[in-house]
């Protein structure tokens, strides 16, 4: 008995190792909400429409003149 | 460079996170922030827009690579990596600047505002482009291992560099290492360069980093027969280069005009918005004393450009910030990046010696300038018909006879003696003893060059093949005799 399980072990324990989700695909998996949003166009672009009309629109100084 | 819309700056292409080993890490690992976050606000709070900037050791230095490369041996070096730094601004302002400790703060204060806001950072070359152009992921966060040119090269050296290397400035041609060979920044300046020498004191600037670029490194100088580094390039074989090598920068023969700059005020307008103006920029052309002598460095003239530094330059902040201008010059060392194989400059050697146009004199300089450039003005010659005025008629020697016949880098000194030419037996009636292995004679019938010229060159007094001709004329007519005499002669025996 011992040795069956012993030796099913010696099976399992690889199998198990190779599929198990890798840490950092893992961590990948979770942190979906990120990727769901900065991987599609049109979230993006609706967030920013949002963002643009809560805050007033960013200028740049009108008295720069000249080459940088 | 088009500017990017808003959502374009924080698009992740899906294929970063597929084939781009650094998709495989959790975003959150590097940008910080909170994934798990109930909306938008709470999965951003923390986040770090750019976490290879101040310090990438902590981001991007932490993966495990082979010992002696990669990540952490770039990281580890950020300190003495000017693009991060940005420590020449400072070097060079506190050189003028007002040592009075309060003064001080309100200059670093000003510059905190104005020049250190241009830094670059890991991953401002090789992700996105940098802060100071308005950022934004250029390939959808993939990261490129050589920085692309136009998003992140000359996004921040463009007025200049940029503008010359692809010869957007009118009526003056590009780099030639662009127009004719296509080549980006980097084939020149490596990452070795960009990344930091790690030495324990950072350069004072770019020209003083440990593994800059060098035209050596591809182009083998005369005397040398192969490139500093494994590099390809054309050997330097025009006689001009022994001649000049180790008393011109390169930039001097083989630039065009380029842009300088004056006169930059920083300031900020009615709503605090932080803004610069400067005067016009001048394209123009100037040869000025090395004030950068080194072993390394050992030209006496070399190409400089006016940089924009005024005394004026932080008055909006404090007065009598920079009491200090006349302590470094506002023309300096530089290295213009059009180069040109042949340039006004370099068509003949009366093309710039005794062009006083091209040499930086007081004339160049404001009133306040003039102290601070001391050392960089050139103190002219008199003009060659002047310092030629021992000869009998130095004007026609100057059109007629090529300057290398009596400047003779074989000869140890300029001949000076008159019947060393004109005499029996001379040089002007032989080969030279002295004629320098350049010699513009072959064995050609015609030598265009001199032809172009109207020149006189010792030892092409003759073209050995025109000689042969004429030989050969002079013996066929001798046969022709002989054979009109013989064939007279059998006629007569007939008879």
């Amino acid at each position: 008995m011992v040795r069956r399980l012993s030796k099913s072990l010696v099976w399992f324990i690889p199998l198990l190792v190779c599929f198990l989700p890798h840490p950092a695909v893992a961590a990948k998996a979770e942190e979906s909400s990120c990727i769901a949003c900065h991987t599609s166009p049109r979230k993006l672009i609706e967030v920013i429409r949002e963002l643009q009309a809560s805050k007033p629109p960013v200028e740049k100084p009108a008295e720069s003149t000249g080459e940088g | 460079m088009a500017p990017l819309e808003p959502h374009e700056k924080v698009f992740v292409d899906t294929e970063f996170l597929e084939i781009d080993p650094h998709g495989k890490i959790a975003c959150e690992r590097c940008h910080g922030g909170n994934p798990k976050g109930a909306d938008r606000q709470q999965a951003h709070r923390g986040v770090i827009r750019d976490p290879s900037f101040p310090d990438p050791s902590k981001s991007c230095g932490e993966c495990h690579v082979a010992e002696g490369k990669g990540h952490p041996e770039i990281t580890k070096k950020y300190g003495t990596g000017l693009h991060i730094t940005l420590a020449p601004f400072k070097n060079k302002i506190y050189r003028r600047a007002n040592p009075d400790p309060a003064v001080r703060a309100k200059i670093d204060s000003a510059m905190g505002t104005h020049c250190m806001t241009c830094h670059s950072s890991c991953g401002q070359c090789h992700v996105s482009r940098p802060n100071s152009v308005g950022g934004g992921l250029t390939e959808g966060h993939l990261f490129k291992k050589t920085p692309p040119v136009k998003t992140n090269c000359t996004s921040c050296h463009g007025s200049r560099v940029g503008q010359e290397f692809h010869g957007e400035n009118e009526g003056v041609p590009g780099d030639v290492h662009h127009t004719a060979h296509r080549m980006a920044c980097a084939a020149c300046h490596t990452g070795d360069e960009m990344h930091g020498s790690g030495a324990a004191k950072a350069p004072f600037d770019r020209y003083e980093v440990t593994n800059r670029a060098r035209c050596q490194d591809c182009h083998a100088m005369p005397g040398s027969s192969a490139p500093r580094k494994d590099k390809q390039g054309k050997t330097l074989e025009h006689p001009s280069h022994a001649i000049h090598q180790d008393k011109v920068t390169c930039q001097v023969c083989h630039a065009v005009q380029y842009k300088n700059c004056y006169s930059c005020h920083v300031g900020k307008d009615k709503s605090g918005m932080p803004y610069f103006e400067t005067a016009p920029s001048r394209m123009d052309f100037k040869i000025g004393l090395n004030t950068r002598k080194s072993e390394e460095r050992p030209e006496q003239y070399a190409t400089v450009r006016h940089v924009p530094v005024s005394p004026g330059l932080f008055d909006f902040y404090i007065k009598d910030a920079l009491t200090g201008v006349a302590k470094a010059p506002t023309w300096t060392f530089a290295t213009p990046h059009n180069i040109q194989r042949k340039t006004p400059q370099n068509e003949t050697c009366l093309s710039c010696h005794g062009n006083n146009k091209l040499f930086l004199t007081s004339k160049d300089a404001e009133g306040w300038e003039v102290e601070a450039n001391r050392d960089v003005f050139v103190p002219l010659k008199p003009a060659p018909p002047i310092r030629h005025s021992w000869l009998a008629q130095p004007e026609r020697h100057l059109q007629k006879v090529d300057c290398l016949t009596c400047h003779n880098p074989a000869l140890p000194s300029p001949l000076k003696d008159c019947l060393r030419c004109h005499g029996n037996n001379t040089i002007l009636t032989a080969t030279a003893a002295g004629k320098p292995d350049y010699s513009l004679t072959n064995w050609t019938f015609t030598n265009r060059e001199l032809i172009d010229k109207g020149l006189y060159v010792v030892g092409s007094n003759r073209i050995p093949a025109l000689d042969l001709l004429g030989i050969s004329l002079i013996l066929f007519t001798f046969v022709l005799f002989g054979l009109h005499g013989a064939l007279r002669f059998i006629r007569k025996r007939r008879r």
